[in-house]
């Protein structure tokens, strides 16, 4: 996929890994990694801008004797998202264009 | 490559993120290696995992916010090491200058002289100088934030106050043996403590008989100087502590006299005297500031 596209997207990608629960980088990587190609050096630059936007928060908690970092998504992270969903038709068709005719071929 | 010494390198490489930055990334590496290994990798595979570590650092930097970046603040550092220079120099000015005084005398020609007898002034400019760029450092601190910096420019302002003003005690001002003209004698110290001691207690008596030249006879009674001390300070308390003398000879008239000073310290005022003697060691002027 083309490098811009996929940065664009990453973003929002992480938000949805943690729409339903909160989670911690090894699970993201996972969930996001069924979709798009995401790697931990991608990641975490992603987390840290998230989370300087308030879209995400951090907590630290305790997992076998180690600190594990959870993150979840905000009221402002969930705009992100809706905003996104809201465009989804207008990105549809621009995708078509681009395409050339049906999203089928 | 094992865990640690990832982690080693990637603190290395991150050095010029700000500590709070660096210690993120360093955690989650940490935490997403040890995620790996639990999860079924060896250390090693799980290190490899993460790729090519120049790549990482690269990467960390490219995104991470400017003012999260530590940067050589030249500015600041220019401004500290003109305060510092000013300081010391100040600093040295204060203890290694003998103090000046302006002398004045009367005579019995009448008209008073004023002169200076330190060859040396203290350069006041330099010290307001340093006061004022002590000031400018510690705003431009301030407007980046940089407490840390601030207090230590304020802890030299602090220091820069007290030796200001201790400075007097603690110099080590030239006496007897190091001005060129001065001479080895004692009899300058001797005298102008039994002078002040004298004057202290009130007794002008013994200073007129003993120690004043015909000229100032008239001028060394108990009125004239009660009068005098009283213009200072109503009441001057007990003589507590006399401190360094500092004499000068000097020409005037083509007579030699020699000139005292003295920093002298009462319960409630603190006196300098200013004596002057002509060539038989008589009192030919008295000073007191």
């Amino acid at each position: 996929m083309d490098v811009q596209l996929r940065k664009g997207l990453l973003e929002l990608c992480v938000l949805a890994a943690l729409r339903k629960e909160d989670s911690y980088g090894y699970q993201i990587i996972k969930d996001v990694s069924e979709y798009i190609d995401i790697s931990e050096s991608t990641l975490y630059p992603i987390l840290r801008r998230l989370e300087s936007e308030h879209k995400v928060e951090s907590y630290n908690t305790e997992h076998n004797n180690r600190i594990r970092k959870y993150y979840s998504i905000t009221d402002i992270g969930y705009d992100s998202l809706n905003e996104f969903k809201a465009d989804k038709i207008k990105m549809l068709r621009v995708f078509d264009f681009i395409t050339g005719g049906d999203l089928d071929e | 490559m094992n865990k640690n010494q990832f982690l080693k390198s990637l603190c290395k490489g991150l050095s010029k993120l700000v500590k709070t930055e660096r210690d993120k990334y360093i955690n989650d590496y940490d935490e997403i290696i040890s995620d790996m290994i639990e999860n079924g990798m060896t250390e090693e595979e799980a290190v490899e995992n993460q790729g090519d570590i120049e790549e990482i650092i690269k990467n960390i930097i490219e995104n991470t916010d400017e003012n999260l970046l530590l940067k050589k603040d030249i500015i600041g550092i220019l401004l500290t090491v003109i305060v510092v220079i000013a300081f010391i120099t100040s600093v040295v000015c204060m203890i290694a200058l003998p103090e000046a005084g302006a002398i004045s005398f009367v005579n019995s020609d009448g008209p008073i002289s004023v002169f200076f007898a330190g060859k040396i002034k203290e350069p006041f400019w330099l010290y307001i100088l340093t006061v004022v760029l002590f000031i400018i450092t510690n705003i431009y601190f301030a407007s980046k934030h940089k407490i840390k910096n601030m207090v230590a420019i304020i802890i030299l302002m602090v220091s820069f106050g007290i030796i200001f003003f201790i400075r007097d005690d603690i110099s080590i001002s030239q006496n007897n043996e190091t001005t060129v003209e001065i001479t080895d004698e004692n009899w300058k110290e001797i005298i102008s403590e039994e002078i002040i001691n004298l004057v202290s207690i009130d007794d002008y008596e013994t200073l007129c008989d003993e120690y004043c030249a015909d000229e100032m006879k008239q001028y060394m009674t108990k009125e004239y100087m009660q009068e005098a001390k009283n213009y200072l300070c109503e009441d001057w308390g007990e003589l507590e502590s006399i401190g360094n003398i500092f004499t000068q000879e000097v020409v005037q008239n083509g007579q030699n006299f020699t000139v005292v000073q003295i920093k002298t310290m009462y319960e409630n005022i603190g006196v300098t005297y200013t004596i002057m003697y002509d060539a038989s060691r008589l009192i030919v002027g008295l000073y007191m500031m």
